[in-house]
């Protein structure tokens, strides 16, 4: 019988369906992704619904950020991607390296928000304005917040994969990709929200 | 190529959120929304499937995922085209 520390997670001859990373996070994954549903939802239908309303508050949204910000999170779900494929060929610290890197990418990430929403708000802008701004403010800080938690999780499993806390290969493998998985959930919702706030005239 | 599979991905990625950037910002074209919206998908469903490692996971889960993905990017087709 294979014991998990010689198993080839990554070797294709012998990959079978596997779920990346714990049950229990993608429980948690799939119950955000169902919150972020009904809002992205909300926010297209109103979108569509006051058009008007919707396209002069796009109009003072600073959108070369929202395209820095994706570009951002896009090279953060990589170095947190490579990282698991690397610490599945048992280098661990190259795991711990590449989850560092994404946080740091999650930092930029909302140094820019921030940055964008203090303009806003010295332009005068702010929830009550308009029921855009409602969506705006809520939709973009309900996901920061996730960006924050996220960044926490990468740097708790970084720092456990550097002062070697996990047990065996099976535990580290788990607590990596599950680490990941949330982190890719928040990239994935951002892709989701980046058109409807900066791209779709 | 498949050991360059991230960083190949990676580069379309950023590739493809530019191009998306720069057409809505630029065409004024009926087909505009549904190219952008379009490319978001494709952006969304290459990150279910290799940075989130989905394609050789369980199929339920993988279609859960891509199912939300259809579902988002379907209400803001149908409400913004």
């Amino acid at each position: 019988m294979r014991s998990p520390d010689s198993a080839l997670p990554y070797d294709s001859a012998t990959r079978t369906a596997r779920l990346p990373g714990d049950l229990a996070m993608w429980c948690f994954i799939l119950a955000e992704l169902l919150a972020f549903l009904f809002l992205l939802g909300s926010m297209a239908f109103a979108r569509g619904h006051w058009s008007e309303m919707f396209s002069q508050g796009i109009a003072t949204l600073h959108p070369e950020a929202g395209l820095t910000n994706t570009l951002i999170l896009l090279t953060g779900s990589y170095f947190a991607a490579r990282g698991v494929r690397r610490a599945a060929t048992g280098r661990h610290r190259a795991l711990a390296r590449g989850f560092v890197l994404a946080a740091l990418c999650g930092l930029a990430y909302v140094v820019i928000k921030i940055t964008e929403y203090g303009l806003l708000f010295g332009d005068g802008y702010n929830l009550r304005t308009s029921t855009f701004y409602f969506f705006y403010f809520f939709t973009t800080f309900f996901h920061m917040a996730h960006v924050l938690i996220g960044m926490a999780i990468l740097l708790v499993v970084a720092r456990r994969f550097h002062s070697g806390h996990y047990p065996n290969r099976e535990k580290a493998r788990m607590a990596g990709e599950s680490a990941a998985s949330y982190w890719h959930m928040v990239d994935l919702v951002w892709l989701a929200l980046f058109p409807l706030l900066y791209v779709l005239p | 190529m498949g050991r360059y599979m991230l960083e190949i991905g990676l580069a379309a990625l950023l590739g493809l959120t530019l191009g998306a950037w720069l057409i809505g910002h630029n065409v004024n074209a009926g087909w505009v929304v549904g190219g952008v919206l379009a490319m978001t998908f494709v952006k969304g469903q290459w990150l279910i499937d290799e940075f989130m490692e989905l394609r050789h996971a369980p199929r339920w889960l993988r279609w859960v995922v891509s199912g939300w993905l259809v579902l988002v990017v379907g209400t803001t087709a149908l409400f913004n085209m």
